[in-house]
C-alpha cells in the first residue's frame, strides 16, 4: 500500500472533523474564544555551574502558550503549546544549544469566584539537539489534575495588580496539582526511555506589592516524581519577581534559585538564574 | 543614543504580544523512498510590541518552526528545528506599514547529528538578515482580523506586501552567520479577501521568496494558499490548505507538498 493511500485518508478526516467541531462550536450556546494567553522568559545561569563537563548550563529560554479555544459556563477548554531550550557553553563555544523540551497539553479548567479546578491531558518531551545519545529522546504522557486560588496562575496575575498603585498587598495565592503517567510503551501515546509513574507539584506565591508601575510577588515551586520502583525524585525553588506593568501586559525580571534537584531529565540542582519575563 | 533614550522615555510600555500558532499535515506530494519523511509541520511565532511612540512600534519576534518526520521505524521523528528570533520596528500609517527587522534565524537538528553542506562544513546553520518592507495593513496577520469586520458581505478586496534583505556575509561568529551562502532576499504576499459569511471568513494568499546566493545563483519557494477561518470573541483560528508550486530553497524544501493544517491568530 503506497504511503498516500495510507495516509491520505487518515489525515482528511482529521482536518474534517476539525472542520466538524468548529462548525458544531457555531451552534451551541458555548462562546469560541480563541483567547491566547503565556510567556516568554529568558534567563542566564549566574550561579551554582559545575564546569567540569566538557558543556555546562548557560542559558534558558522558555515559551509557553495557552490558548483558550472554547468556553461554555464557568468551564473553558484550551490548549497548551510550549518549549523550553537549554543553551549550554564550553571552552570553545559560547552559545551551544543543548536540549529541547516541548509540552503540549489538552485542557479543561472550572473558575469559580476565588478557585479554579483544571484537568490536562499532558505530553512532555526532551530532545537532544544535533546528536544522538542513548537514553533520547525522552517522551510521557500524563492525567493531570489541580485546584488553586485564580492569582496563582499567570492568566488572572495581572488582574491582582491591573487597578492598584502604591499599594502593600500582603496576599497568597496557590495552586496543588497530581498527575498519573501512562505506562510507557515505545508509541507516541505513551511515553520512551522513563520510569516516572506520579507527580505531585504546587505553587506558593505572596504577592507583595505595587510602587508605581511595578509589581512584586515570590513564588515556591515544589515537584515531587514517584518512579515504578518507588523511589522519588525533588525539585524545589524559589523566584523573586520584580514587573513592569506594560499598557497591555506585564513584563519585568526574576531570580530563581533552586534549592534541591534530583530530577534527572532536567537538572538545575543549587543553580540560580537571572532572567527577564514576558507575561502575555 | 540620546535619541533612543529620549524616545523610550517618551513612548508606551505595550507588552502587547500577537502572533500565530500553526499545527499542519502534509497529505500529498511525500516521496516515501527517502529513509525519512516530512509529516507534520509545527509553527508558532510570537510578536512582542514593547513601545509605541506615536507611529512607532518597537516589537520583537521570537517562534519556532519544527519539522516532524515519518521513518519505517518511528511514527513521529523530530526532524530539525529553525528558530527566529528578530527585534524589529513598524511604521503605522492609515493604509500602509513599514516594517523593519534584523532577523536571526536558525536551523538544529533534533536527535539526529547535524547536517554537514559540501563546502560549507559540520553543524549547524544560521544567519543574520536585515530586512524592510512596505504592505497594506490586511497584509499583515495583525490587522487581517479588522478587514472581516462585516458579516454576510462578498469583499472582493487585494491586500499586498514586499520586503527585501541583505544577508550579513557569514563568518562563523553568533552575529554574522555559519554553513550558508546567502547575500539577498526578496519576499512578497499577495492576498485575495473573499469574504465573510455569519462568523467565517475566507481569503487566498500567495507566498512567494527568493534568495541570492553568493555565486549569484537563486533559490525559490512559490506557496499558495487557501484559507477558512472562524472568527472568535478574541482573535481567529481556522483550517487551511497550502501547496507549494515551486521550492528550490535548500534549507527547508517542501517542492510540490501539500498541506492541510490549523491555524490560530492572535
Amino acid at each position: 500500500m503506497s504511503f498516500q493511500k495510507k495516509c491520505f485518508p487518515h489525515n482528511t478526516l482529521i482536518f474534517i472533523l476539525l472542520l466538524a467541531v468548529l462548525m458544531l462550536i457555531e451552534n451551541t450556546s458555548g462562546q469560541l474564544l480563541m483567547h491566547t494567553h503565556g510567556y516568554v522568559a529568558f534567563a542566564p545561569y549566574i550561579s551554582g555551574k559545575i564546569k567540569e563537563d566538557e558543556f555546562w548550563p548557560g542559558y534558558r529560554a522558555d515559551f509557553l502558550t495557552n490558548i483558550d479555544i472554547f468556553k461554555l459556563g464557568r468551564s473553558t477548554i484550551y490548549g497548551t503549546v510550549g518549549n523550553t531550550t537549554l543553551i549550554s557553553i564550553s571552552e570553545t563555544e559560547v552559545f551551544s544549544l543543548n536540549k529541547l523540551r516541548y509540552n503540549l497539553a489538552a485542557n479543561i479548567r472550572y473558575e469559580f469566584e476565588n478557585l479554579l479546578i483544571k484537568g490536562s491531558f499532558y505530553r512532555g518531551s526532551i530532545h537532544k539537539i544535533g546528536t544522538i545519545e542513548e537514553g533520547t529522546p525522552v517522551w510521557w504522557n500524563s492525567v493531570q489534575f489541580g485546584l488553586g486560588t485564580p492569582g496563582a496562575y499567570y492568566l488572572y496575575l495581572r488582574d491582582e495588580y491591573r487597578m492598584r498603585e502604591n499599594t502593600l498587598i500582603n496576599s497568597w495565592d496557590a495552586q496543588i496539582n497530581i498527575g498519573a503517567f501512562i505506562k510507557p510503551t515505545g508509541n507516541a501515546f505513551s511515553g520512551i526511555n522513563h520510569r516516572y509513574k506520579y507527580e505531585l507539584f504546587s505553587l506558593l506565591r505572596y504577592q507583595i506589592g505595587v510602587y508605581r508601575k511595578w509589581a512584586s510577588f515570590i513564588g515556591i515551586n515544589h515537584n515531587v516524581w514517584i518512579l515504578r520502583d518507588s523511589s522519588t525524585e525533588y525539585k524545589i525553588s524559589a523566584t523573586v519577581n520584580l514587573f513592569r506593568k506594560g499598557a497591555v501586559n506585564f513584563a519585568g525580571f526574576y531570580y530563581t534559585y533552586v534549592f534541591c534537584d534530583s530530577y534527572k531529565p532536567d537538572n538545575e540542582n543549587k543553580m540560580g538564574l537571572l532572567g527577564f519575563r514576558i507575561i502575555f | 543614543m540620546l535619541i533612543v533614550a529620549q524616545t523610550i522615555c517618551l513612548a508606551e510600555l505595550l507588552m502587547k504580544t500577537h502572533g500565530h500558532l500553526t499545527l499542519e499535515s502534509y497529505v500529498q506530494g511525500i516521496d516515501k523512498t527517502k529513509a525519512l519523511y516530512p509529516i507534520y509541520r509545527s509553527e508558532a511565532m510570537a510578536y512582542v510590541d514593547f513601545f509605541k511612540w506615536n507611529r512607532l512600534v518597537i516589537n520583537g519576534l521570537i517562534g519556532n518552526t519544527t519539522m516532524i518526520s515519518h521513518s519505517d521505524s518511528m511514527a513521529w521523528e523530530m526532524d530539525h528545528i529553525i528558530y527566529n528570533l528578530s527585534p524589529g520596528f513598524r511604521l503605522e500609517f492609515k493604509q500602509w506599514l513599514i516594517k523593519g527587522t534584523l532577523q536571526h534565524q536558525c536551523i538544529h537538528r533534533l536527535d539526529r547529528q547535524e547536517l554537514f553542506i559540501p563546502g560549507l562544513g559540520h553543524g549547524s546553520t544560521w544567519w543574520n538578515s536585515y530586512q524592510i518592507g512596505i504592505g497594506t495593513r490586511g497584509s499583515y496577520y495583525l490587522y487581517l482580523r479588522n478587514q472581516f469586520k462585516a458579516r454576510n458581505t462578498l469583499l472582493n478586496t487585494w491586500d499586498g506586501q514586499i520586503n527585501v534583505g541583505k544577508y550579513v556575509v557569514p563568518k562563523n561568529t553568533l552575529l554574522t552567520g555559519q554553513n550558508h551562502t546567502y547575500r539577498y532576499e526578496i519576499f512578497s504576499l499577495i492576498r485575495y479577501n473573499i469574504g465573510a459569511y455569519h462568523n467565517w471568513a475566507s481569503f487566498i494568499g500567495l507566498r512567494q521568496h527568493s534568495w541570492i546566493n553568493a555565486d549569484h545563483s537563486r533559490e525559490h519557494k512559490i506557496s499558495l494558499t487557501v484559507n477558512l477561518f472562524r472568527k472568535g470573541l478574541y482573535n481567529f483560528a481556522g483550517l487551511f490548505y497550502s501547496y507549494y508550486l515551486y521550492d528550490s530553497f535548500t534549507h527547508d524544501k517542501e517542492n510540490h507538498l501539500g498541506a492541510v493544517g490549523l491555524k490560530i491568530v492572535f
